[in-house]
């Protein structure tokens, strides 16, 4: 019997990564996704499932914690987003598949904060928003997810099918910076 | 304007929905209370109690004591809470 399998595809093509001036913006692979949202009163037992199964915990709001290939990024109201290993059985919550969802950007370099203060209302340098830290915004009129992922990167995370215009947006940000 | 949200922290007007008056839902059948609480609003000079949604944010549902005179912040609470 013919063995079928699914291929993942990239969510976006085209001209990434570029690089304008001391900043780079790629493609990120973060790899399958779910958004586990415990039922009320069971997130201290969803925490430690995770804990146990996959080697990471529920962060508090603000906050991301990745150990491995996994991690778990606080992404709204009771809501948390786990990345890179499926979670395990949680009765204790409502887990859906999110890998569909999402086109994920690493921004790196030095002035990820001056590009983003031309994208989103939230200060992202590192003295309010240090490393692991995870926020909820807008940008160009969208929800998106940010991570400061290590020191020089943050990482955006957009609506799949408006991947194209995040990365003309966000490319243009870098321009104005590089230009400055 | 910015509201602090209490999971966000401080952020600005464009991540926020206007959700109406903050009113407590009546009970039981229909009543005049209920053609108040569907029809009827006060205009107020002053304290005002408002949902607002912080959508483009962590999604949550807050109330929001505001004054529509000096635009000051008086509490930003989660609804339901
Ligand atoms: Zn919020």
């Amino acid at each position: 019997m013919t063995d079928f399998r699914l291929a993942s595809v990239p969510p976006a093509t085209g001209p990434l990564p570029v690089t304008r001036g001391a900043m780079t913006l790629s493609l990120a692979d973060p790899g399958p996704l779910w958004s586990v949202a415990p039922h009320r009163g069971e997130a201290a037992a969803v925490s430690r499932a995770l804990q146990e199964a996959i080697g990471v915990s529920l962060p508090g709001p603000g906050r991301r914690h990745a150990a491995g290939g996994a991690s778990v990024q606080w992404f709204g109201r009771n809501l948390w987003l786990v990345a890179g290993v499926a979670p395990p059985d949680l009765p204790g919550a409502a887990v859906t598949d999110q890998g569909d969802g999402w086109v994920t950007f690493d921004l790196a370099g030095p002035e990820g904060a001056d590009v983003m203060a031309r994208l989103i209302p939230v200060d992202t340098r590192p003295a309010a928003m240090p490393d692991q830290a995870a926020i909820r915004t807008e940008l160009h009129g969208m929800m998106v997810a940010v991570a400061r992922t290590a020191p020089d990167t943050l990482r955006i995370m957009g609506f799949r099918s408006m991947a194209s215009t995040l990365t003309r947006t966000i490319t243009e940000a870098m321009e104005r910076v590089a230009a400055i | 304007m910015r509201l602090t949200c209490p999971h966000c922290g401080e952020r600005d007007l464009r991540e926020f929905t206007y959700g109406g008056a903050a009113l407590t839902r009546p009970e039981g059948d229909w009543s005049p209370i209920w053609d108040e609480y569907v029809h009827l609003r006060e205009n107020p000079a002053g304290r005002s109690r408002e949902f607002w949604q912080h959508g483009a944010g962590c999604s949550a549902w807050l109330v929001v004591e505001r004054d529509t005179v000096t635009h000051d912040i008086h509490a930003v609470t989660e609804a339901g809470a």
